[in-house]
């Protein structure tokens, strides 16, 4: 299968090929030798800049994980090792496929961009995973572990394949229970059991939110207005959880709560229409949040898609970012009494998931502000808990 | 009781406490950007798509403002017409709403550049638009009209104490008096010569202080340029190769397979030398032959570029013959279509002496280099178009392994390749599959657009947010101009002086002169085949 790349070259993948559980890495050197003696002998170039590897329960996740591959081996090589573990499934077995990608170089030379392995394990045979896995992670470089699963993270299977990880990479826009699941990741991440990095994925799709919001403040002019914000409102899209606020909302907040010195004073307030309303204090100054989902018809978009922040006093001023869903773009506005608005519209194109995943590769280690702004999230929602 | 811990004000912080570790492209503080020669060919084909690109990734800041500035009468909507033209002629998609938001911040400003009137309804007309737009005093210049004007342009701004900003001393303003930053983007040619380069310096030292003049050479912009950097200075693996005891001898190429695009005129007064080797070429040159700096601050890498420029021997009548050689090309072939001579394209004299060719030979008197030649070339018309810089690395000590007749292995190479497909390439030998010891060079490849996918963003692109972040790192510090010029003057003085008696010496289409290859062989090498 060939798909377009893009920047116009092109990625070639093989057809999957059944093999071996053990006989996995002696199947990937054949195939590179293979192709490198093809065309008259031109050597292949295999270059590879880390270990993805892929947890799940889910066995429909081949596509997406395929999707995700051809979209991110052209500009991150890597060895992609996808573990799906079924250990209700009746039978007990382990199946192993080997792929590789391949994308074309100037001279006619092809450069073996992934090596994808698949490995499906049902029944009893996921007790084995451990051992049939942790031996095809490439040891020069690091390691990426991309967990798609609910927290609690835990077991000993999860805890031996972070153990050989250098960085987690899971989605909190999956979780269930987003209160209480951001609760236990931010124990992972603040007490740290495994000593790796963690990267979450819904975080990564606040960047642009948190750019824009920055954005207002980068002149003098305003930036004394972070003094006397007042009032807050997040606006979000989630009809995947019931009445919770989305776990995304509450980043956003516990990300302005920790970069402005914001302390919850009371617990979160559920009224009508899915507005939950959050007192904070900074020093004495009261403000108040109102998260309001909102819901969309049609499109299955979820997320946040307004922030707005009004500041009192001698600053008075309001500033909005309001995502425009039919021309992925946002429009920034700030409004001041007897003052023109400004206002501008850039992009805000909803990022794949490959994008996002592809993201976490190029800004490694912990981040302390996601640490800080989970630390300040959990304290807001699970204040008086 | 208790009270409340005091906080500290965020006004009183001098950063945004918002931008504090986002893991994102910086962004500018808000700011008008005032382009002089705005309805100009490089202003609409290079300016304008590098500041749209900018916006569609969101990398302008709110509020971000631009007042195009040219002797042509023309309303704002005119202006932003003619942009949007522009701009749609080149494939952009100009029916979104970043468009439309981007176009209006566009303004207009006709001005005489001579009228010293003109440059003062200027500062009105800034601060006007400071207010509307929020842009807080920042104000950048960009000076994309001919050298010849760069002067009038200069005189300008100082007339009407456009240049001063909070950081002033004249001012006696702070920081946070909110009176913004004021910043200005030089094109090259600085000077066409020492004493023209010198004379603009002074001018522009009249309006601005060295700390806010960016003078913008795009090919430090390009990634693999920047990347030369990283690759000496972040691996560990060849910096210690990275000198004399190592390297037999670096060749730079800069060629170019285009005629003159109907700059005929322009290049009469410049040729090779002036227009490719005195900048571009001897930019690639001081990165690559720089100490490591002790931090990645402007200033402190073009101190280490400008200690390259100074260690460079100099050249004296008597050393030119054997060390640099001009070239002009004649008619001949480029990708299977005949071209004229340059002698015969338009805007050039028929008995013109202009070279259009120029290699050198340079040594840097340093612990590093003694002895290790960097030669240099670039010209028109050659056989490709391609910029690279070729470390050759000494011949082995001793020879291990029988190769047949000439007992001889090829030495390792490391190519930093700039344009086209910038990557880097490392040769290295390796045995052939078989009973016997038999070795072949192997090429190992690293290109930015396949091992990272991206090409990584245009060369003005970089520049343009550079300077308005205000991290001058990329451009060429006034000292480092001068040096180059003081190095270049005894060849433009002789070249100016003796008729080259040959031209045109080279076909179009070829690797240049023959003397070209004579400078190498001299010294017992040869330009890489490329």
């Amino acid at each position: 299968m060939t798909n377009a790349t893009p920047n116009g070259g092109t990625i070639t993948a093989s057809e999957p090929l059944a093999v071996d559980p053990e006989k996995v890495l002696q199947t990937l050197t054949k195939a590179w030798q293979q192709r490198a003696t093809v065309g008259g002998g031109d050597a292949i170039v295999r270059a590879a800049t880390l270990n993805l590897l892929i947890f799940s329960q889910d066995p429909n996740v081949s596509q997406l994980i395929d999707d995700v591959l051809s979209e991110i081996v052209e500009k991150h090589p890597l060895r992609a090792i996808t573990v799906i573990a079924q250990p209700k499934a009746p039978e007990s077995a382990m199946r192993a496929w080997t792929q590789v990608h391949t994308t074309a170089l100037n001279g006619g030379v092809r450069q073996l961009c992934c090596e994808q392995v698949t490995i499906d394990a049902r029944g009893d045979a996921v007790d084995g995973l451990e051992g049939a896995v942790l031996p095809l992670i490439d040891p020069e470089l690091p390691v990426y572990l991309w967990w798609r699963g609910d927290p609690p993270f835990e077991g000993s299977f999860f805890e031996r394949l972070v153990g050989s990880s250098d960085y987690m990479i899971f989605d909190s826009a999956d979780f269930r229970e987003p209160d209480e699941d951001l609760a236990w990741v931010g124990h992972l991440v603040k007490d740290q059991p495994f000593d790796i990095a963690y990267s979450d994925v819904n975080w990564a799709r606040l960047t642009p939110w948190q750019a824009l919001t920055a954005q207002f403040f980068d002149g003098l002019e305003f930036r004394p207005c972070l003094d006397a914000i007042s009032d807050v409102r997040i606006e979000y899209v989630d009809d995947n959880f019931g009445s919770r606020v989305s776990a995304q909302a509450w980043l956003l907040l516990g990300w302005l709560a920790s970069r402005l010195g914001w302390r919850p004073v009371s617990a979160p307030a559920s009224g009508e229409d899915g507005v939950v309303t959050v007192r904070l204090q900074r020093g004495e100054n009261p403000i108040t949040v109102t998260l309001q989902r909102e819901s969309v018809e049609g499109d299955a978009f979820h997320g946040v898609i307004a922030l707005q922040m009004v500041s009192t006093g001698q600053t008075s001023a309001n500033f909005r970012v309001e995502y425009l869903g039919d021309s992925q773009c946002a429009r920034t506005i700030v409004r001041q009494e007897g003052a023109p608005s400004i206002e501008r519209v850039v992009n805000m194109d909803e990022p794949s998931e490959a994008f996002l995943i592809g993201r976490e590769f190029e800004s490694p280690g912990r981040d302390a502000l996601y640490a800080d702004a989970l630390r300040a999230a959990v304290a807001i929602s699970m204040f008086g808990q | 009781m208790t009270t409340a811990p005091t906080l500290p004000t965020v006004s009183a912080e001098q950063v945004n406490p918002l931008r504090h570790g986002l893991q994102i492209e910086r962004t500018p503080e808000p700011c008008i950007m005032i382009i002089a020669g705005a309805t100009g060919d490089l202003s609409h084909r290079k300016l304008m798509p590098s500041i749209f690109n900018l916006a569609q990734s969101r990398l302008l800041p709110g509020g971000f403002t631009v007042v195009g500035m040219a002797r042509t009468k023309m309303s704002d909507d005119a202006f932003r017409d003619s942009v949007k033209a522009s701009l749609k002629e080149q494939g952009y998609d100009t029916t979104t709403p970043v468009w439309e938001s981007f176009a209006n911040g566009l303004y207009y400003f006709d001005a005489d550049y001579q009228d010293a009137q003109r440059w003062a309804d200027l500062g009105e007309k800034l601060k006007t638009l400071d207010e509307a737009r929020g842009t807080g005093g920042n104000h950048l210049f960009y000076l994309a009209v001919p050298p010849s004007a760069f002067p009038t342009i200069v005189q300008g701004i100082a007339s009407s104490n456009l240049g001063r900003d909070a950081n002033d001393p004249l001012q006696g303003l702070s920081p946070t008096e909110a009176h913004g930053w004021v910043r200005i983007i030089i094109e090259k040619p600085f000077g066409r010569d020492l004493t023209s380069a010198r004379a603009l310096q002074r001018e522009v030292t009249n309006a601005f202080r060295e700390d806010q003049v960016y003078r913008i050479d795009h090919y430090l912009g390009k990634e693999t340029v920047q990347n030369m950097l990283v690759f000496r200075f972040a691996n560990l693996l060849f910096e210690p190769v990275w000198n004399r005891r190592y390297v037999d001898h670096v060749q730079i190429t800069v060629a170019e397979s285009l005629g003159l695009e109907g700059r005929g005129a322009y290049y009469e007064e410049a040729g090779a030398l002036r227009d490719m080797i005195q900048s571009h070429v001897m930019q690639v040159l001081s990165i690559a032959a720089m100490e490591p700096p002790a931090t990645f601050k402007a200033n402190e890498v073009r101190d280490e570029t400008a200690k390259v420029m100074r260690a460079i021997r100099p050249f004296t009548p008597d050393t030119i013959p054997a060390n640099a050689v001009r070239g002009q090309y004649g008619k001949g072939w480029i990708g299977g279509q005949r071209v004229p001579g340059y002698r015969e394209e338009e805007g050039c004299k028929p008995d013109s002496n202009t070279e259009t060719y120029a290699a050198m030979k340079f040594l840097i008197d340093n612990w590093r280099w003694a002895g290790v030649p960097f030669y240099v070339r670039s010209g028109k018309r050659l056989a490709r178009r391609l910029s690279e810089v070729a470390i050759q690395f000494r011949e082995l000590p001793h020879l291990l392994f029988e190769q047949g007749p000439t007992d001889r292995v090829e030495v390792n190479s490391l190519v930093l390749r700039i344009q086209p497909d910038e990557g880097i390439s490392m040769r290295f030998e390796a045995k052939l599959p078989g009973p016997q010891m038999s070795l072949r060079p192997v090429r190992m490849d690293f290109r930015y657009g396949t091992s990272f996918g991206s090409q990584g963003v245009d060369g003005y692109q970089r520049l343009i947010l550079d300077c308005m972040l205000g991290d001058a790192s990329l451009f060429p510090r006034y000292d480092w101009v001068d040096a180059s010029w003081t190095l270049f003057m005894p060849i433009l003085d002789t070249w100016s002086q003796t008729r080259p008696g040959n031209f045109p010496n080279y076909e179009a289409g070829t690797w240049g002169p023959a003397e070209s290859a004579a400078l190498l062989e001299r010294d017992g090498h040869r330009w890489r085949r490329i």
